[in-house]
């Protein structure tokens, strides 16, 4: 294990969620998950929706955050991730997700206009992509 | 010279009006502070997605991207995105906008180049509206500040994309109040399409230049996607700026306002106190003199 620390950022255009000296922090990159230590290459990649943990400083306990997509530089063992919706993974209410799921689905089946049903299943995608990260 | 009830009835009115003032100070105030943390936080949100598209654009010179405007010559025609205030009662905030976006339609016209206009604030539509009715021809003519999230403003970034892509226009600048502190508020334009390089070369953007990133699947693909979003959060930050701004401006206008009635008051009641003193010396003067005549 390396000595030093990548100093991560993770902020969204109204909060900055964490900042913080890492160990390591695991991102849901666009090709599959990747993790981001001491003395990564600096790189600029798109996040997909999913979970980011965040292994902090000499904690044991991960912080588990759910993204939904964003983008992320690391940079001089700076890590800067930026989304545009995030939660962390120990707020989200699964019920409640999965009752705005099955909204959206009966909703889903009376539109019939293309546009609507394509906004109203990315949504579903994101809601369930955001339970799993729950788990 | 005005009765005594006169200016028993202006202090009265003054005074209520002083207490209206102190109360939208305060309440600015205490807006002031979530408004700002906002439009900081939302700074470091856009600064850093900036400097990526910054080091993009400097590290690879033949790069092709509709926004970046490079492989257009016709740019005849340009969208003003004005973010005012919903309300007035902020000193001169909404006005220096609107002398700012008047200079820039002079200078367009002047040029020949047609001009349209999209306002995120009812204040800024109220002035322009009057003057350059015709402009307004975007699908959407004005937004309330109020109402505006980070959700919505992607809603109606991408509506400008879009026109964008059909070459409805060629040009897209922004003005906003900067938020500097509670003082003082500048307004600042910003040209969005195309991407400009601002001049500001900080240092952190040199070491951008510096440092070969691997991008992830490749620069372009990254690019494509991270100007449009660029554009949106640009947008955001200067609507986050705005509401600082206005924030900011109602509680200095408002606290000279309080001033100013404070003094008017006291001006006032000097007035009220000489006048009752003349009335009594008066009719002691009546009363001495109608003895003395016995």
């Amino acid at each position: 294990m390396s000595e030093g620390l990548l100093k991560t950022q993770i902020i969204s255009p109204d909060n900055e969620v964490y900042e913080g000296d890492t160990d390591m922090v695991v991102l849901p990159g666009e090709d599959g998950d990747f993790a981001a230590m001491y003395e990564h290459a600096p790189i600029i990649t798109f996040l997909r929706p999913g979970k980011v943990e965040v292994f902090s400083k000499g904690e044991k306990e991960k912080i588990t955050f759910f993204v939904a997509g964003g983008f992320v530089k690391i940079q001089n063992n700076n890590c800067l991730v930026m989304v545009d919706y995030i939660r962390k993974s120990s707020e989200i209410d699964v019920k409640e997700n999965e009752k705005r799921i099955s909204e959206l689905l009966s909703k889903l089946e009376k539109t019939q206009d293309q546009g609507i049903r394509d906004n109203l299943i990315m949504n579903i995608d994101l809601i369930r992509s955001e339970n799993q990260a729950s788990e | 010279m005005p009765s005594l009830k006169d200016l028993r009835n202006r202090i009265d009115s003054v005074k209520s009006t002083k207490k209206i003032t102190q109360a939208m100070k305060m309440v600015a105030a205490s807006k002031l502070k979530k408004a700002q943390s906002l439009a900081e936080k939302g700074r470091s949100y856009s600064s850093g997605l900036d400097s990526i598209v910054k080091g993009l654009v400097n590290s690879s010179e033949n790069i092709e991207h509709p926004l970046l405007g490079n492989n257009l010559d016709d740019k005849s025609s340009s969208l003003i995105i004005v973010v005012s205030s919903d309300r007035g009662l902020c000193g001169g905030l909404n006005s220096n906008i609107v002398k700012a976006v008047k200079k820039k339609i002079n200078e367009l016209e002047g040029k020949k180049k047609s001009a349209s206009l999209v306002c995120i604030g009812k204040k800024g539509f109220d002035l322009l509206s009057g003057l350059y009715e015709k402009m307004f021809n975007f699908e959407v003519k004005y937004i309330n500040i109020s109402e505006v999230d980070y959700k919505s403003t992607e809603e109606i970034g991408k509506k400008i994309l879009d026109s964008f892509y059909k070459n409805d226009f060629q040009e897209c600048s922004l003005f906003y109040n900067h938020f500097n502190s509670v003082i003082s508020q500048e307004v600042k334009v910003e040209k969005l399409i195309p991407y400009s390089n601002s001049d500001e070369a900080d240092s952190e953007n040199q070491n951008n230049i510096d440092t070969y990133f691997e991008y992830e699947p490749n620069e372009e693909e990254v690019l494509s996607k991270i100007l449009p979003k660029n554009f949106i959060v640009q947008i955001y930050k200067a609507i986050l700026e705005s509401k600082a701004s206005e924030q900011g401006a109602r509680m200095t206008a408002m606290d000279n306002a309080t001033r100013n009635a404070g003094d008017m008051i006291d001006n006032l009641s000097l007035k009220y106190n000489r006048q009752r003193q003349a009335i009594i010396t008066k009719e002691l003067i009546e009363i001495i003199s109608g003895a003395e005549a016995l």
